[in-house]
């Protein structure tokens, strides 16, 4: 038997203030970082967005109003809206319209986001990214004010859920060696795209620890996640296990707002009497769930059904392909993070110089917020907060020169040659304040951490050896002048 | 869909249907222990599943 219909009010409760507290994080990226990325003037210009699509495909208020004032006025809207959500208003205002104003709230962060990540290309290309918006998408059928949510929304959290951490942990099992041989955290913590300030310490931790907690992954991903339908307290349980997991990997590394998404998610796992049972809190009074809004979110849960067959056709099968959407509107969706494991990281170093005829002692770095540039610089704590540009530069480092989906690093130069204020803030640190450099180069380094002796001897956190060079030394006017075969050239 | 994708969906359906079983059925009898049984099964399925993928 299914549990009690008004069991779940707590846990709307709670879960709609995470979700809210996530998308007020991801208003703020968008707000401080989506221009200088993706608009007018943009690494990837937003013309280019409207004119590479349809709004059918990518469906996107940036492409009836492809313009930064738009841009800006979205994010800050959703800024607002977010808090309005974190600081549960519809449940302030009369019972007979909480439903509905609480159904129109989610609904328009969900619009405005998927205007975001539609619009964003290469730097909304991220997993989590869908699964804020199907997450997003299901808050719309949850309610709010003293009526029970439908218990059928809380159903499809856990499907959603389901689908994020199974699909995440066939992923790994098809995806690389070191993931079977239960190696693969020995390199985690050192190439993950952004480590923290415990990354070291984790990496530093004995192989056996390493083995273990492997072999750990492939319980929680691929064992537990069964239990997310089963009664209580199994459900519960389960809960626990996947939270104490995205947990640690919060602990231990920058994966944006992924973890902290999941934990959200995994709230729909407990029950008002479990939650009781351990949070101080009560239930106020509840009332029936209306009758619009259980149909409603039947329906939802018929189009929830027929849009999951290809994405769990994906999910189990041989080919099966990471984080992928199989509608425009990304209403269900496949999920599966770090299906392999790199064993090398390398890193790009941007140098600047104003010297005609530089020694290498003229060159001096940029330095980026979460990307390690300086040996002796400590990895900072950025997530859930997410540091957009430094994630491509991650992917983009992997490769010993620029690639088609780096297309956006040509006018990274450039508009560190005009000193953008706006890329700039992208930076943790311009060596040209005063004027722009003549010449930039972008040289790619291996990186690992230090041993313990090394950074008891030393403090330094990193150790790297130069393996190449990603972009010769270049001029403002070659890199304008240089178009297709002059780039060739110049990287 | 591989051979061990298989044995791991079996097992956790059977491990769902054995807890789902057991809340359902009275305890101790007959019905509950059968689940237990077909819940326990389940788990071993898993197990075997992820087992038979490791290389260690």
């Amino acid at each position: 038997m299914l549990p009690e219909p008004g069991s779940y009010w707590l846990v709307r409760f709670l879960f709609q203030r995470g979700l809210a507290l996530i998308y007020l994080l991801a208003f703020l990226v968008a707000a401080t970082q989506f221009r200088p990325l993706a608009g007018e003037d943009g690494l990837l210009p937003t013309a280019e967005y409207v004119e590479g699509t349809t709004f059918r495909q990518r469906p996107s208020l940036f492409y009836l109003f492809p313009s930064d004032r738009a841009i800006s006025v979205a994010a800050w809207t959703g800024v607002g809206l977010s808090a309005v959500a974190l600081f549960a208003g519809p449940y302030w205002i009369p019972t007979p319209y909480a439903v509905p104003v609480s159904m129109l709230l989610w609904l328009i962060l969900w619009g405005l986001y998927q205007s975001f990540v539609n619009a964003g290309r290469v730097f909304y290309g991220y997993g989590w990214e869908s699964m804020l918006l199907e997450t997003g998408f299901l808050a719309v059928f949850l309610g709010a004010g003293p009526s029970q949510p439908p218990v059928v929304v809380i159903w499809l959290l856990k499907w959603l859920l389901f689908r994020n951490m199974f699909g995440a942990g066939l992923i790994k099992i098809r995806g690389d060696d070191c993931w079977r041989d239960l190696t693969c955290l020995d390199y985690h913590y050192e190439t993950q795209p952004i480590p923290n300030p415990l990354s070291w310490f984790a990496h530093r931790l004995p192989d056996r620890f390493h083995r273990l907690e492997t072999l750990g992954n492939h319980v929680v991903e691929l064992a537990v996640p069964f239990l997310y339908f089963a009664p209580q307290p199994f459900a519960a349980a389960a809960g626990v296990a996947t939270i104490g997991f995205q947990g640690w990997l919060m602990l231990t590394g920058n994966f944006a707002f992924l973890n902290a998404l999941t934990i959200v998610q995994s709230v729909a796992l407990f029950s008002d009497g479990v939650l009781t049972a351990v949070v101080p809190i009560t239930a106020p009074a509840t009332t029936v769930t209306p009758a619009w809004l259980s149909a409603a979110s039947i329906l939802l849960a018929i189009l929830v059904a027929a849009l999951s067959i290809q994405p769990t056709a994906n999910m189990l099968s041989r080919s099966q392909v990471m984080n992928t959407v199989f509608d425009p509107l990304k209403l269900v969706n496949t999920y599966g993070a770090f299906g392999s494991v790199t064993t090398d990281r390398f890193q790009l170093i941007v140098e600047g110089t104003r010297e005609p005829n530089p020694t290498e002692a003229d060159w001096q770095a940029y330095e980026f917020k979460g990307q390690p540039v300086r040996t002796d610089e400590r990895p900072s704590q950025w997530a859930p907060y997410h540091l957009r540009l430094d994630w491509q530069l991650w992917f983009a480092a992997m490769r010993p020169q620029p690639g088609p989906r780096q297309r956006w690093f040509t006018s990274f130069l450039a508009a560190l040659f005009e000193s953008d204020a706006a890329t700039l803030s992208l930076l943790d640190s311009n060596p040209f304040p005063d004027e722009p450099p003549e010449q930039l180069r972008v040289l790619r380094y291996r990186y690992r951490f230090t041993t313990r002796e090394e950074r008891a001897e030393t403090g330094d956190w990193w150790r790297r050896e130069r393996v190449g060079t990603y972009v010769m030394p270049v001029s403002e006017s070659d890199l304008r002048e240089g178009g297709i075969g002059r780039r060739r050239q110049v990287f | 869909m591989e051979r061990f994708v298989q044995v791991i969906v079996a097992g956790g359906l059977a491990l769902l249907a054995g807890l789902w079983g057991g809340q359902i059925a009275d305890p101790v009898s007959k019905a509950w222990l059968g689940s237990v049984a077909v819940a326990v099964g389940g788990v071993l399925a898993l197990a075997v599943g992820i087992n038979s993928q490791l290389d260690y």
